[in-house]
């Protein structure tokens, strides 16, 4: 995935329309917990998985 | 239960048969008919099974056949259900099962029928915790029944789980899971079963066991609602112990309501990773 600016988590949720609320975020195998969302700061080479549930249940 | 006693057999040229009456393997030192198994060993039963069928009138028995003798009604011991467990499963399955603790975190469409599933393998602990009250409405999916109406869902399993299998010692707590309480609900549970409907107390959930708790197992779902493909329920490994089962996309919505059948399917697949993870197979 491709970004033009420095981007956070919090921005890149916000690109993919994901609710911060609603996600599992792991950047490099590593579980971020939400409060860290907007300071954490996305880099290149980083691998990003994001699991985003919806109600049902 | 009387026991058949082994001894040489005396008679002349009469072979010894060996036939199983409720699933145990027994060495008859001569012939004998149904009603005469039924006479030595349990006198009350009053339904008789031979090979699948229920018989009304006597029957001589050959090698080999099963022998069910059931008295309407009766509680099986534990000796006796450990044993129809431990014959379906084997010992080694079976051992491994009943040593388990799991905690299932909401008991509504996915934890009810989750909760049925592992009671009837002979799960060893349950802890179940939910705070809400059974409904009308739950009916269409959940597990409960019209005597359940108004109680609260973690009394109604409680309850319902005593009447399949009433060896699983169940745990119920009454609360609604939060940051402040779900470390104290879930601490002796080994595996974890996230059973919410509220998408933001799964995130909530999952990201605690996974930040705070990572030797434990999490089995998350997402995406069950309607009437589409069932083929379209997977479970998937996201990390290596955090699995999702579910569409992923199907949210729960008017028009687009939770059923029965689907929910069920993915409550299943979770009882079915909860079982292989119990029995070492996480990769299946």
């Amino acid at each position: 995935m491709q970004f033009e600016d420095v981007t956070s988590i919090t921005t890149m949720l916000q690109k993919l329309g994901l609710s911060p609320e609603k996600v599992v975020v792991e950047v490099n195998m590593d579980i971020v917990p939400k409060e860290q969302f907007d300071g954490r700061i996305l880099n290149e080479e980083d691998t990003i998985e994001v699991v985003s549930f919806v109600g049902g249940g | 239960m009387k026991k058949i006693p082994l001894k040489l057999c005396h008679l002349l040229g009469e072979a010894k048969m060996e036939i199983f009456i409720n699933e145990k393997k027994v060495i008859l030192e001569k012939p004998m008919t149904a009603f005469e198994i039924r006479d030595t060993y349990k006198t009350d039963a009053d339904v008789i099974i031979l090979n699948g069928f229920i018989i009304n009138s006597d029957s001589p028995l050959k090698a080999n056949d099963c022998l069910t003798l059931i008295k309407k009604g009766e509680v099986p011991s534990h000796e006796e259900l450990e044993a129809l467990l431990v014959a379906r499963h084997t010992p080694g399955v079976h051992d491994k099962v009943k040593k388990s603790v799991v905690g299932i975190a909401g008991l509504g469409g996915l934890g009810s029928n989750i909760a049925v599933s592992l009671a009837r393998l002979g799960i060893g602990k349950l802890i179940l915790v939910d705070f809400d009250v059974v409904e009308p409405s739950n009916l269409n999916r959940q597990q409960y029944f019209i005597s359940h109406i108004g109680m609260p869902k973690t009394n109604a399993l409680k309850e319902l789980i005593s009447r399949i299998n009433p060896f699983v010692d169940v745990i119920t707590i009454n609360t609604y899971i939060n940051e402040n309480n779900v470390d104290e609900c879930f601490k002796d549970a080994e595996i974890i079963v996230e059973a919410f409907d509220n998408p933001i107390s799964k995130a909530l959930l999952v990201n605690n066991i996974l930040k705070k708790h990572p030797e434990k197992y999490i089995v998350a779902a997402s995406g069950m609602a309607g009437y589409y493909s069932s083929n379209t329920i997977i479970t998937k490994r996201r990390t290596s112990k955090f699995y999702l089962i579910g569409d992923g996309v199907s949210e729960a919505k008017l028009g687009c309501g939770l059923m029965a059948p689907r929910v069920a399917i993915a409550a299943n697949h979770q009882a079915n990773k909860v079982l292989q993870i119990i029995l070492g197979e996480n990769d299946l």
